[in-house]
């Protein structure tokens, strides 16, 4: 803010104001600077809806403020010599109300408070009417009518007056009432009750978008006129906020596209409808109880079993029991499942509250949504509290269904076989932990996107997110494999049953069905241990049986994320290499020096929304660096490693790619959707020519040279003990036999330096604690590590600069 | 009082320069002078004597001490953060002349600062800074300062802000004992 700066400070008095003559809004004016004054009114609406006050934006216009002053009753034909006065009283006066009311509907919206007054957006009307009382219809009328002048009136004034640009300037009228008839219109329908003019509100937007593409290229033919804007009216209309510091807009900045998570971040009113459409009234969508869409959501992902979402009173046991329904086992049985729909309508209203959090936090602001992410992992955590102890009731009443069955089906063996294997489903923490895990990794990836992180801190952070989603990957490998189970022995099921009606000799071959990770009765979110960094991609590899089947939604989402971890573990490798080679530190340069604090805390205190999670487990500190050790591995073996995950990701995102908007489930925002795909796709393409380049760095092979000197010592030192033992052998008569040296799998589980030196296939750096310093070790300068993020803003892809730049 | 006069010599010629702690309001036309120039918002003198009055051991100037100007400034406060037990420093101000930078001076500043609060006890100090300030970002990210938050247009300016902080204690919560094993499956 500028004080003393005439546009600014509300306490000075300006000489001339009182005294300066009002601008006349009934003046004729020309075409063309009816193109420039809309235009202008256009901006002031778009800098008034990317979060500045009305009184510095819309208000300024002086048409805004006083449409109704403008005379109906001159004549709007005759001309002296100037244009028509139309121009004025029936086409801008139609324009300017229009726009104004279309203003006014956005202000009720933000009225609703659900975006952050102030920060996000400024609803002061300081008392200006916005023709909040003007109809719809008279208002759509008036436009048709300033079109109707246009093309009695208007159009032939033009012709004679503009010469070669007469049919651009033409256009350009028309367009400017077109597209306020249309922003009117959509935004009237965007915003209606209960979203039932959406539908409508779609044709009118694409009319729009159009429009305004027109808009700013017919921009040029506009003509100032002087005084229409008054930009020191903020001092008038008397405020106790302090005016901002504002730069106007352009009009390429249309509102209208910006959505998601792009950038710029999208507009404070996109926001808030987005959220009125997710959450009005406890209906979302406009049209269904949140509850509904609850369950639909855990229906979909988990796919529990059917008679737990049955309506009725009298649970059909899945058809499955008919002839025992009047049994008094079937009864309790029975009287169970009812007990346990009430405890799952119950649970049902505890999810709503995390799950429209996590909704509406869409709808945020950035910087916003990561504070309330933190609050939101701590939702889902205690769902999941109260979800498991939903899967224990659940199992309860399945065992008693089981030993029912058991008993009813005692003497055919055959059937008693193939029931005792139904694995204990855990549906309930599924959902729960599957969302809580999504909610940590766009928190942590947030940061990235709102340059939270320092460079030291990027490979805590990737090797955090790897963490995080390999976990989620792996938790909806079983939930997948678990439907598959049951669709599985509900296909047997029917087989043997049909088999049976038919009295035939079986020849069934007897798979066993429980071979999925979670039988046994593991908890899905137990603490599963985290894969190594040094391993295989996560494949994929969907057969088209497998497509078909209904479990399209887990399997979308398992590959989503599997796709996602494989970028995020390519980062971290990455990230891993060039610490190795001591381009990148993971202290910040005067901690260390001064004492502050240590490096540990820090890293705590980074994950702190994470400590108290009783799943995924925490990833300590020391088991962070351990991890970033990548099993000794030099920096040319880890990025070979860091480019099979990009490759890996990238193939499943063009898999994604494949999929129509309907089987992604994606029809309402298909293009922000094919956008992420694309952009991830772009940083896999993009780090993996990196990875080329760095691969040949003078560090790196400088690396390379140090280890293969080692590794000759290695191998030296251990032929010497060969040499030891050998003649042990030959000496004492009761010499050990030595063990083999051949284990089959190359990789993994090879840390403790004697059996190190038993696997001579692979070659390895020191232990961390007898590696030398980087600047003992490297003859060749340091370079700067620089972070591209401009193919996504949650993946750098990351290269290397001579310090010289 | 002075808090220590500094002897350690800079790489560049550079006048010799003391760093004092606050002392009375004669400093504050020198500070006030120094701020106007470098800060984005500006501050009435109530502001000034807000910090200085309540937390005078916590501020510190860096002089010129051949012209006897003031060409560093540091304010700072320290109180319970909230309801918590929780001691949170918060650095007010800082700005070191224009004709002086880059010599290790606001850093002196900073550490002086942050020794003092947490002798006093600090449990964080936190900062907010422009975003787009990268002289004072890499300043405070290399003393060990994480950017702990972004602030959408905090500014009246309409610019987002990051919270900067540093935690000046180990951190007290237990946690989990056993670690994720990261070689097996
Ligand atoms: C921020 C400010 C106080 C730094 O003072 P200074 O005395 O120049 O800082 P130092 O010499 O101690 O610099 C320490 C480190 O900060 C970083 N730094 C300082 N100025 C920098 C610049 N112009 N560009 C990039 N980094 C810079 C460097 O990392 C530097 O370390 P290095 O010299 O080893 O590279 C000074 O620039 C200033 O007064 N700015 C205007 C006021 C302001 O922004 N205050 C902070 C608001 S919270």
């Amino acid at each position: 803010m500028k004080i003393m700066d005439p546009k600014m400070d509300t306490g000075m008095i300006v000489d001339d104001y009182a005294t300066r003559p009002q601008y006349d809004v009934n003046q004729s004016i020309r075409p063309r600077n009816l193109v420039w004054i809309i235009d202008n009114i256009l901006v002031g609406q778009m800098t008034w809806l990317s979060g500045h006050a009305l009184s510095q934006t819309l208000f300024t216009s002086c048409y805004i403020l006083r449409a109704m002053e403008i005379k109906d009753d001159q004549d709007a034909t005759t001309t002296s010599s100037g244009p028509p006065i139309g121009f004025t009283n029936v086409v801008l006066k139609a324009c300017v109300i229009a726009i104004a009311k279309t203003c006014a509907l956005i202000w009720e919206e933000m009225r609703k408070g659900q975006v952050y007054e102030e920060e996000d957006f400024m609803t002061n009307k300081f008392g200006v009417s916005m023709y909040e009382s003007f109809p719809l219809s008279s208002m759509v009328a008036m436009l048709d009518q300033a079109n109707h002048w246009m093309d009695r009136t208007g159009t032939p004034w033009i012709v004679a007056h503009e010469g070669d640009d007469a049919s651009a300037v033409i256009s350009a009228v028309k367009d400017r009432i077109l597209h306020a008839r249309v922003s009117l219109l959509a935004m009237y329908q965007v915003l209606s009750p209960k979203c039932s003019q959406f539908q409508n509100a779609i044709p009118q937007l694409k009319v729009a978008r159009e429009c305004t593409e027109r808009l700013q290229e017919s921009n040029i033919l506009g003509v100032e006129i002087t005084d229409a804007f008054d930009h020191s009216i903020h001092r008038k209309l008397v405020t106790n906020t302090p005016p901002r510091a504002i730069a106007l807009l352009t009009l390429s900045e249309n509102f209208f596209i910006q959505f998601g998570a792009q950038k710029p971040s999208p507009g404070a009113f996109p926001r808030s409808v987005l959220q009125t459409v997710l959450y009005d009234d406890n209906v979302i969508m406009g049209s269904r109880p949140v509850t509904e869409v609850v369950i639909e959501v855990i229906r979909e992902t988990v796919q529990p079993l059917p008679w737990i979402f049955e309506q009725d009173s009298v649970v059909q046991a899945s058809g499955q029991l008919p002839t025992i329904q009047e049994s008094p086992e079937a009864e309790s049985i029975n009287a169970a499942k009812r007990q346990f729909q009430l405890m799952f309508a119950d649970f049902v209203d505890k999810a709503t509250k995390p799950f429209v959090d996590t909704l509406q936090i869409m709808a945020q602001n950035v910087a916003r949504q990561r504070r309330n992410l933190r609050k939101i992992v701590q939702l889902w955590e205690t769902l999941q509290e109260q979800a498991e102890m939903m899967d224990e009731g659940l199992h309860m009443i399945l065992t008693q269904i089981h030993d029912l069955e058991k008993a009813e089906s005692a003497g055919d063996e055959e059937s008693e076989e193939q029931q005792e294997e139904a694995p204990q489903p855990f549906y309930f923490v599924s959902w729960s932990y599957h969302m809580k895990l999504w909610v940590m990794e766009w928190m942590l990836l947030l940061g990235s996107e709102l340059e939270l992180y320092s460079s030291f801190e990027f490979s805590m952070i990737y090797g955090y997110c790897d963490v995080i989603m390999g976990a989620h990957a792996r938790h909806l490998r079983r939930v997948q494999s678990v439907i598959d189970g049951e669709m599985e022995r509900e296909r047997k099921k029917n087989q043997d049953k049909a088999n049976a009606a038919k009295k035939k000799k079986k020849k069934k071959k007897k798979k066993p069905v429980n071979a999925t990770p979670s039988a046994g009765g593991e908890s899905p979110s137990s603490t599963a241990p985290s894969t190594p960094v040094i391993s295989e991609p996560t494949l994929i590899t969907p057969t088209v049986e497998q497509q078909k089947k209904a479990t399209q939604v887990v399997r979308i989402q398992q590959q989503l994320v599997t796709a996602r971890l494989n970028l995020t573990r390519g980062t971290f490798l990455v990230l891993a290499a060039l610490t190795k080679t001591g381009y990148l530190s993971t202290t910040p340069a005067h901690l260390a020096s001064h004492g502050l604090n240590d490096l540990e805390t820090l890293y705590k205190q980074r994950f702190k929304a994470f400590h108290h999670l009783s799943s995924p487990e925490f990833l300590s500190f020391p088991a962070y660096l351990e991890r970033l050790e990548c099993d000794r591995l030099d920096s040319i073996d880890i990025l070979d490693y860091a480019a099979e995950f990009f490759k890996e990701a990238r193939k499943s995102l063009e898999d994604l790619q494949t999929l129509s908007a309907a089987e992604a489930r994606v029809t309402l925002c298909e293009n922000a959707w094919r956008n992420d795909l694309m952009s991830m796709i772009r940083v896999c393409i993009g780090s993996n020519v990196r990875i080329a380049g760095l691969k040949m760095d003078a560090r790196m092979i400088e690396l390379r040279r140090f280890r293969d000197e080692y590794f000759v010592q290695v191998l030296r030192a251990r032929q010497a003990q060969k040499l030891r033992h050998l003649q042990k052998k030959l000496q004492g008569p009761k010499g050990k036999k030595p063990k083999s040296a051949s284990s089959g799998e190359s990789s993994s589980s090879s840390y403790a330096l004697e059996q190190e030196q038993e696997d001579p296939l692979r070659p390895v750096l020191p232990p961390p604690g007898q590696m030398p310093s980087p600047s003992e070790l490297f003859k060749s300068p340091r370079k700067n590590v620089v972070f591209d993020w401009k193919y996504h803003l949650w993946w750098p892809v990351i290269e290397l600069q001579d310090t010289t730049h | 009082m002075s808090t220590g006069t500094s002897t350690s010599t800079p790489p560049t010629p550079l006048p010799p320069i003391d760093y004092v702690g606050y002392e009375s309001e004669h400093q504050l036309a020198g500070m006030m002078a120094l701020i106007e120039n470098d800060l984005s918002e500006p501050y009435s003198i109530y502001t000034y004597r807000y910090f200085l009055h309540q937390w005078p051991k916590l501020s510190f100037l860096a002089m010129d001490r051949e012209k006897n100007v003031c060409i560093g400034v540091i304010v700072c406060r320290l109180d319970f953060h909230g309801h918590s037990k929780l001691k949170r420093g918060y650095i007010a101000m800082l700005a070191v002349s224009k004709e002086y930078r880059k010599r290790k001076i606001g850093s002196t500043l900073v550490l002086m600062a942050i020794e003092s609060m947490k002798t006093a006890g600090a449990d964080e100090i936190v900062l907010e800074t422009e975003y787009t300030n990268q002289s004072a970002i890499a300043l405070y990210q290399q003393m060990g300062f994480i950017k702990d938050k972004r602030l959408y247009r905090y500014y009246l300016n309409g610019v987002d802000a990051f919270r900067l902080k540093l935690f000046c204690k180990p951190e007290a919560q237990e946690l989990p004992t056993d670690e994720v094993p990261i070689m097996s499956q």
